[in-house]
Parts: C-alpha cells; structure tokens; sequence
C-alpha cells in the first residue's frame, strides 16, 4: 500500500469525549474533526483544562473516545487496536515523563526499542546516539534515570519517544522544564523529524517559540478545535 | 440343623453375631480389632476369640475356634473387652437382655425380619446381624448392633440386641497410647490450615501491594503498546521465581523443623496425658462406656500402659509436591487476581490514577 504526502496520516472525525463525575456528566471534547498530515509539525494550544491532554491521548490511543473514529492511515484504532497502534504507530512524550526510574538513561530506550519492536542492531548505540543528540552529558547515559536533573529527564523521555521510530510523535509539553537554549534544541529535533523524515509531529504547549515554530497551530477552547 | 459357616471367610469376620444356642457377645479391642466373645453354656466361663461366629450346632469350643480361625484368633488382654454377663444367655429364657436392650417374645418376629434384611447372617438354628465393628470404632460410636436368635428344643428365642445399647468397651489403654499423638496430629492440622489460609491471605496482599507499587511501571509498559498478558506473565514468573526458590528452602528445612517441633508437641501432650492419667487413678474412669443395661466397667485388671512418645517424620517427594503445587497455587492466584484488575484499566487510567 501506497501514501501520497499529503494524504491524512491521522484523521479524528466527530470526536467526542466525556467523563462520568456521580451523577455529572462532563464534557471536554466536543464533535472534534481534524486530519493530521504526514511531514509536519503541528501545535496545540490553549488555556489549561481545554482538554489539550486529552485530546493527545485519544489521538495516541491511550484512551477511547465517547464519540467518534480516530483513524491511523483510513483505519480505526480501535479495530487496529489501541495496544497495537501505540506499538507501531505512534509514541508519546507525557509531560509527567513517565520514565521507568529503576533504570538507566539508555536502558529506558534500549526497552523501549524491545517492546516497540525496533529493528536495529546495536540497540545501544542508537540509543547513545539520540540522548547526544538531544544534549544528555555522556555521564549521564548510564545513570539510573531518578538521580537526573528534571530537564535531563525530559531529554531521556524524549530520546525514547524517537527512539520509537514510528510514523506519529506526540509530545505534551515538552519543553516545559528546559531552558530556552536547551528547548530551541528540541524543537529543531521536531522539526527536522517531521520535515527530513516525514513523521507526522504533534506537540500540546504553552510556549510561543514551540507555536511559532510548527506549521499549523491548532487552538482548542470549550471543547472545539480550530485552526489559527 | 445350623448351615455350616466358614469362619475363615472374611465377610464372616467382619460381621458379628450369628451364634448358637451357647449364645454370644461381641466387642472389639482398644486398637479396633474386633473381637467375638462367646458363652459356653455348660459352665458360664466367657472365652474370647476373634470373629467367633457360629450355628446353633456349630458353637466350637475355644480351642476349635483357634484353629479354625488360624491367626486370627486375638487373646484379649484383661480389662479391655467385657461384656455384661447378661449378654450370655440361658436356653429357657423367653425374655433375655443383651447389650442392655430387653426384647420381649413379642418382638422376636420383627428382629428375626430386621436381622434378615439388614444382611445378617442366618443358618438354620441362627440367625445374626454384623457390623463393621472397625468402621464403627473409627466414627467413635461403636453400638452392640448385632442380634441372633436361636432355635432350641423347638423354641424360639432372640438372644441378643439390635444395636441400641452400646457396648461395654474399656479403651482407656488405647487412650493413653495414642492420645497424645492424636492431639498433635489435630493440632499440626489446624496448624496447617491456618498457615494456608494466612499465608494466601498476605501473599495476595503483598502481591496487590507490590502491583500498586508498579501501577506507573505498568502504566508506562503499556503506553508503549506492551501486551496485557505479558506483563501480567511477568509477574507471575516473579513470583513463581519466588515461591520456587521458597519451596525448596522449605523442603531442605522442613525435616528438620517438623521433627524438632513435632518431638517438642508431643513431649508436651505426653505430659499433659499422662497428668491427666495420674489424676484419673483417683476416680472413676471416664472412658469405660456401659451399656444401657448397666453393664459394669472393669478397669482394675487393666494394666498401665505407656503413651506413644516419639514421632518419626517423614517428607517425601509427593509431600514436597503437594506443598510445592499448593504454594504455587497461591501464588498464581494472590497474582492473577490483582494483576488482571489493574490491566483492565487503560494505560491513561494507570498513569492518572498512579500519580
């Protein structure tokens, strides 16, 4: 099977995602329609509790949607299956990091690479390779990830997400704990995995710069998703 | 004339009762053998043999009985078996007592009927009803549940109970020998079960309290797109790796420790029965049980005996698998259970939740 470049990689029809509080019933995304194209960058906005986070995660399928499709290349993830996508498909970077803190900077990724089904021969070099590249001090790389700074641990959990090597990245805030130099860094990183090798790159932030760097900004408010 | 009864024939053995005109009494000893007494009529003089059954025309003197019965026959020791007098019967009676139940004439129809069909064993001049004696002793509620009925000189007459009053049995003896170790083999049950049930009960606690533990672990595991099964897999070889290596340090360590602590229970109970004893030489023995009809317990001739003091315990390997299985058992539960709840739950939940 064939893609054109611009054929949606992502598309989310009529989303819709609501929580049961008692006998409340809460809705943060409202009827969300947009399809994400391979080869950029785009950034979502927006004040806090839009409903930013949650709508990554239906679009990472870390979670089901109330209402509506989320589609991976014209297929549902839910028949794709959530596990299955998340495991060839997409990758996140959480703001939480979510790192497996008993373990190295390079065996986070190196893991990461098993359970992704990564095929590279040295697991290890890659991995060495991308924590360079996102600016870990190299005394760092085999330290257990608990005894590193915040920002070298946003930069493990990054690395981990390329390290992934799947068609979609999605970040929330990712450059949150990183200093302005170090950030700049990072979303070069993005940019140039979305423009030199055609990954599809959603980031959640509040930062300007990160906006101002993608190509689509995308604004979400009361639940509805518009394009800036 | 009486059918000749084989008195080697095990079934017969068995059973009790069927006797002739000399009449019967049957009991068993402290250990459970059962034991025949019977009545020879010319002199009175109760002889005990072992499973003594006999037609009315086939009552053996004791020493036929021997012979007929080869090693079965059982001396019994003074003091263990005796049977109310009663139960020996004349041949002129109409009314006779055994066990302590009185039948009337009246009633001689229906014993004869009941003996019949509840398998006793009848022959021409006798008719007798048996009872697992052995099986009896084991439930601990051994009854004089045997009867025959005689023909004499054209005469009918019943010359034994239908299994109401219970037998006069001293087993104080078999007390003392095995109370002891009765009671810790009663205690070592308890103590198992409640090893067993404590032990399901906080490993699964701590099986749950080290899944919330990893919450986030498996959170992220999952995030990544690692399969449900697999990560409750490896849990799950965690665990056995564990109760493995449990199993084993249990099965080098427990011949040692279940013969120390059995030796140091039993030491105890032996202590304690034998106080008990002590205390019992003052007064009436409890464990002489009478028959309804005030059969009379005799206990002065019975001689002292020591109780089992010493265990020999034995691990082998069924008991190792047994253990083995049970506690890999457990420890696939105390998993699977907490295990499966937490990844019902989507990676999102997880990583929500954990924080």
């Amino acid at each position: 099977m064939t893609f054109l470049p611009h054929a949606p990689v992502l598309e989310l029809t009529e989303v819709t995602r609501s929580y049961q509080s008692g006998n409340r019933k809460r809705t943060v995304l409202r009827g969300i329609s947009y399809a994400f194209e391979p080869g950029r960058m785009y950034a979502v906005i927006g004040p806090s509790g839009s409903g930013k986070t949650t709508l990554l995660s239906l679009a990472s399928g870390l979670d089901s949607p109330s209402a509506g499709t989320v589609r991976f290349r014209g297929k549902d993830v839910a028949e794709l299956g959530l596990g299955r996508y998340r495991n060839r498909h997409a990758a996140t970077v959480f703001q939480s990091l979510n790192l497996l803190t008993y373990m190295t900077a390079v065996q986070n990724i190196t893991s990461a690479m098993e359970i992704t089904g990564v095929q590279r021969g040295n697991k290890n070099q890659r991995a060495v390779e991308l924590l360079d590249l996102l600016g870990v001090d190299a005394g760092d790389h085999n330290r257990r990830t608990l005894k590193l700074s915040g920002g070298q641990q946003q930069r493990v959990a990054i690395a981990r997400a390329l390290a992934c090597e799947v068609d979609i990245l999605f970040a929330d805030e990712p450059t949150g704990s990183l200093d302005h130099e170090t950030a700049g860094g990072i979303i070069s990183v993005f940019r140039k995995l979305a423009h030199d090798e055609g990954k599809c790159v959603v980031v959640v932030t509040h930062s300007r710069e990160v906006a101002a760097a993608s190509d689509e900004v995308l604004q979400l408010k009361r639940g509805k998703l518009s394009a800036r | 004339m009486a059918a000749a009864q084989d008195m080697s024939s095990p079934r017969v053995r068995r059973q009790l009762g069927a006797y002739g005109q000399a009449a019967v009494g049957v009991g068993v000893r402290g250990d459970g053998a059962m034991v025949g007494v019977h009545d020879r009529a010319d002199d009175g003089e109760a002889q005990a043999v072992a499973g003594a059954v006999a037609g009315d025309a086939g009552l053996l003197p004791v020493e036929g009985l021997e012979q007929a019965l080869g090693d079965d026959v059982i001396d019994m020791p003074p003091g263990v078996l005796h049977l109310d007098d009663d139960l020996f019967l004349a041949q002129d009676r109409e009314v006779y007592r055994a066990a302590g139940l009185v039948v009337g004439q009246g009633v001689v129809e229906q014993v004869e009927q009941e003996l019949t069909e509840q398998g006793g064993i009848a022959g021409d001049g006798a008719v007798g009803l048996g009872v697992d004696v052995e099986a009896q002793v084991r439930r601990g509620r051994l009854r004089g549940a045997f009867g025959s009925r005689v023909r004499g000189e054209g005469r009918e007459v019943v010359v034994a109970g239908r299994g109401i009053g219970p037998m006069t049995v001293n087993d104080k003896q078999y007390k003392q020998l095995v109370g002891p170790i009765t009671r810790t083999a009663d205690f070592a049950t308890v103590t198992v079960w409640i090893v067993a049930l404590a032990g399901t009960v906080i490993l699964a606690l701590i099986v749950a309290s080290s899944l919330r533990e990893r919450r986030k672990e498996l959170g992220i595991l999952l995030s990544l797109g690692e399969k449900k099964p697999k990560l409750l897999g490896q849990h799950l070889v965690e665990v056995v790796a564990c109760a493995v290596i449990a199993v084993g340090l249990a099965s080098a360590g427990s011949q040692f420790l279940s013969q120390t602590i059995g030796d140091r229970l039993l030491a105890g109970e032996v202590s304690s029965a034998e106080d008990t004893a002590a205390n019992a030489d003052n007064g009436p023995d409890p464990s002489a049980v009478t028959g309804a009809g005030g059969a009379t317990p005799l206990t002065e001739d019975a001689p002292e005996v020591e109780p089992i003091d010493s265990l020999d315990v034995r691990l082998g390997t069924a008991d190792i698998a047994k253990v083995g299985a049970t506690g890999l058992g457990i420890a696939a539960l105390a998993t699977l259970i907490p295990g499966a709840r937490v990844l019902r739950l989507d990676p999102r939940d997880i990583l929500t939740k954990g924080d």
